[in-house]
């Protein structure tokens, strides 16, 4: 039996509603979770940090849903929300590991960690490893291009930064990532 | 249909990466993570002791503490200017507090600056201030600001 998903409407109306606006929220995170879970997990790769992160974007979610102005969709606005706490994860263990670092006189290596838990074949898990090379921003454009199919005005939308700009990071980010595959 | 040079070779580059490699998801999932996630997130958010505010009292709070630190920078660049040392430069400036219109600004560390200057490979030479080719917070954060590169990653307010 196929459950069919209630309208982003009707989720913005039960949530507005203080006796209902708990059944809203479930209701909105049930239709969104897994496609912003994909969408923070093909950056941080780990489960657990994808799991704080999604669980910040949907308690930041209700937080502010009393300011979301509907001049753009509501998965616009969540995958906004994910994305801005992904960014602001990968900087914060960024900015720890280069002090812990620091503090054992060592490098750190920035791969996957080695307790990420794959089920995949080894072409796909290159494929992430060559992704995980590139800057964060120009990992976030590659990923929802490549894997969400993301329109460019779209990801405008989310991201702030013009069609333009985006054209021009998915260009240089395939390029780098086909040369990464290359010398394997 | 007419298309950019850049955009038929990307589709041509993206076609090949995905014939040969696909999109699929290399990673494990824990079972009934999704079934159970609804409640267990809104579990936390009961847990949390703030209340939802409403837009009007947030934005006047986040105000006010604009306001606080814009008077604690003015009282610290005061008393600096009292003494006999040579004059260092400054950390913040009223405009930046203005312009990034959040108090988390005061916490920017020099380290999460020059991060984001890094990451995005931008042209240190146009940050670099006069003679002394210092790097200038004020001139880092502006450029930032001017390439919409630093409203991006400020953008806390939902």
């Amino acid at each position: 039996m196929i459950m069919q998903e209630t309208s982003d409407v009707k989720i913005l109306d039960l949530i507005r509603n203080e006796h209902s606006a708990e059944e809203g929220f479930l209701l909105l995170v049930k239709k969104y979770q897994q496609r912003l879970y994909w969408h923070i997990r093909r950056m941080l790769h780990d489960h657990d940090d994808t799991d704080d992160v999604l669980q910040e974007t949907f308690i930041k979610a209700w937080k502010g849903i009393g300011n979301f102005r509907e001049d753009s969709q509501l998965f616009t606005w969540l995958f906004r929300i994910a994305t801005n706490e992904t960014l602001s994860f990968m900087r914060k263990r960024k900015k720890s590991k280069q002090l812990l670092s620091n503090a054992l006189n060592d490098k750190i290596p920035d791969h996957i960690s080695q307790e990420t838990s794959y089920s995949g074949d080894q072409i796909s898990i290159r494929l992430h490893n060559a992704i995980q090379g590139l800057p964060h921003k120009q990992r976030l454009v590659f990923n929802m291009k490549y894997f969400d199919g993301m329109k460019y005005e779209e990801m405008a939308a989310i991201l702030g930064t013009s069609v333009g700009a985006l054209k021009a990071s998915y260009h240089h980010a395939v390029k780098k990532i086909e040369q990464q595959l290359i010398l394997g | 249909m007419k298309t950019g040079k850049n955009t038929e070779n990307d589709n041509g580059i993206d076609r090949r990466l995905k014939d040969q490699y696909g999109n699929s998801m290399p990673f494990d999932v824990p079972h009934g993570y999704f079934e159970s996630f609804p409640e267990k997130v809104m579990a936390s958010i009961k847990e949390r002791p703030a209340r939802r505010l409403s837009a009007p009292i947030h934005r006047k709070l986040l105000a006010a503490a604009s306001l606080l630190i814009l008077a604690a920078i003015s009282l610290l660049l005061i008393l600096h200017s009292r003494q006999t040392s040579p004059p260092e430069p400054v950390a913040f400036s009223a405009q930046d507090v203005y312009l990034s219109g959040l108090s988390s600004l005061a916490e920017m560390e020099d380290a999460y600056l020059l991060s984001l200057v890094e990451e995005e490979n931008l042209n240190l030479s146009e940050v670099m201030t006069g003679d002394t080719n210092e790097l200038s917070r004020q001139a880092i954060i502006e450029y930032l600001l001017a390439e919409n590169h630093l409203e991006y990653y400020l953008n806390t307010e939902y």
